[in-house]
């Protein structure tokens, strides 16, 4: 991608800012990084929840044949 | 076995006899109980492998950086500001310095455990419990009962002077008006009731009850096991109690006694056992090697992948009590 892409992130991303010194980076960096981090932490809450609400797929008994249902 | 090192002179051990430990921790207890052999390498010796374990590189920064976030609560910083300082943390010790300011990070071997599952493990915790009902209790010297080092004196004998437990508390809380020990575990495991009843019997949580009682002065209802799930992409939290009535206290103090006896004699006798039924827990002891190699071999061995240190537990951390 270009540099002057309009596609481009205005914000650094988190990768990026782990490439850095951590000495050099300023408190925007940081608050860069824990505002990605919060928001992977809605997205896992949200599939968290989704697989609890998933109805639980019922599984066929094992062993039986078509003559248990002329039993 | 070698020529046990001359201990007479560190504060932790018995100024007479070489190899006699007078001040412990649950570390060196655990490992005395884990197997004789591993304690005399791992404390009196004080081998320890040149390549720190990646879980132990991890449970050091968490805690640590969760530490820095209670004492700038403590203070009366925002969350959002106490954060920033346990996050300014973990980036900044999570890497080496080289020569004319260059650094590389801290890579680990295990993928769940390495910068970035820190920092997104010490955030999110933090958030979750931003609205604690456990609140740090504040000492009478105005500081947060965190780190707390703890050292107290028991009955069991060691150069004419009673022998002392010692150690440090992650924190002391007051969580529904009573009082609890807290204390911070990483796993990669499930947290399930089978993980929390892993701390009862357990060594250390035993010292810490026993400690809060004698040290704090009130009676401490139990312990609090934050406990966080560290996997690749997400961390869960789970938080447990584990307690123990005084008559458990007082029956693990009676045989603490009899260990120490046990040390005693070992010390005594320059001979320190191998426990060769330990051999394969918690992914295997770090110096199997060097107990199944010829022991004309061993101490090149040892020299060749461990770094010696001195291990003294009375160094305090945080706050003394």
């Amino acid at each position: 991608m270009a540099e002057d892409s309009p596609l481009r992130e205005a914000k650094p991303s988190m990768a990026e800012i782990f490439q850095r010194d951590p000495l050099q980076l300023t408190r925007q960096d940081r608050d860069a990084i824990v505002a990605v981090l919060r928001q992977r932490r809605v997205e896992f809450q949200r599939e968290e929840v989704a697989s609890k609400n998933k109805p639980k797929r019922t599984r066929a008994p094992d062993g039986l044949s078509l003559d248990d249902l002329l039993k | 076995m070698s020529i046990v090192p001359d201990t007479t002179q560190l504060k932790a051990f018995s100024s007479t006899i070489p190899g006699l430990q007078f001040a412990w921790d649950s570390v060196s207890l655990g490992e005395l109980k884990t197997c004789p052999r591993k304690y005399y390498y791992t404390i009196i010796e004080g081998w320890q492998p040149i390549l720190r374990s990646d879980h132990l590189t991890f449970g050091i920064h968490y805690h640590r950086a969760l530490e820095l976030y209670d004492h700038r609560k403590a203070e009366g910083q925002s969350h959002n500001d106490a954060l920033d300082c346990a996050v300014k943390y973990c980036l900044e010790e999570t890497v080496v310095r080289l020569p004319g300011d260059r650094w590389r990070p801290w890579t680990s071997q295990e993928p769940n455990k390495n910068r970035e599952t820190l920092l997104r493990t010490v955030v999110w915790y933090l958030d979750q419990f931003e609205q604690d009902a456990a609140q740090t209790i504040i000492l009478q010297n105005s500081k947060p009962a965190v780190e707390l080092s703890f050292r107290f004196e028991i009955d069991y004998q060691i150069d004419s002077q009673p022998a002392l437990l010692c150690g440090h508390l992650d924190r002391i809380v007051e969580f529904t008006g009573k009082k609890f020990v807290l204390d911070h575990k990483t796993t990669k495991y499930n947290i399930d009731d089978r993980y929390f009843a892993q701390f009862n019997p357990d060594n250390q949580m035993s010292l810490y009850s026993l400690a809060a009682q004698i040290v704090y002065g009130e009676p401490v209802r139990g312990i609090i096991i934050d406990a966080a799930q560290v996997l690749v992409n997400s961390s869960r939290f789970l938080r447990g109690f584990t307690f123990r009535h005084k008559s458990e206290t007082d029956e693990w103090l009676s045989e603490v006694n009899y260990w120490l006896a046990q040390a005693q004699h070992f010390a005594q006798s320059g001979v320190w056992p191998k426990n060769d039924k330990s051999c394969g827990f918690y992914g295997g002891c770090p110096f199997r090697e060097v107990c199944a190699s010829a022991p004309s071999f061993r101490e090149t061995l040892l020299n060749a992948s461990f770094r010696r240190r001195v291990w003294d537990p009375l160094i305090p951390r945080g706050t003394d009590v």
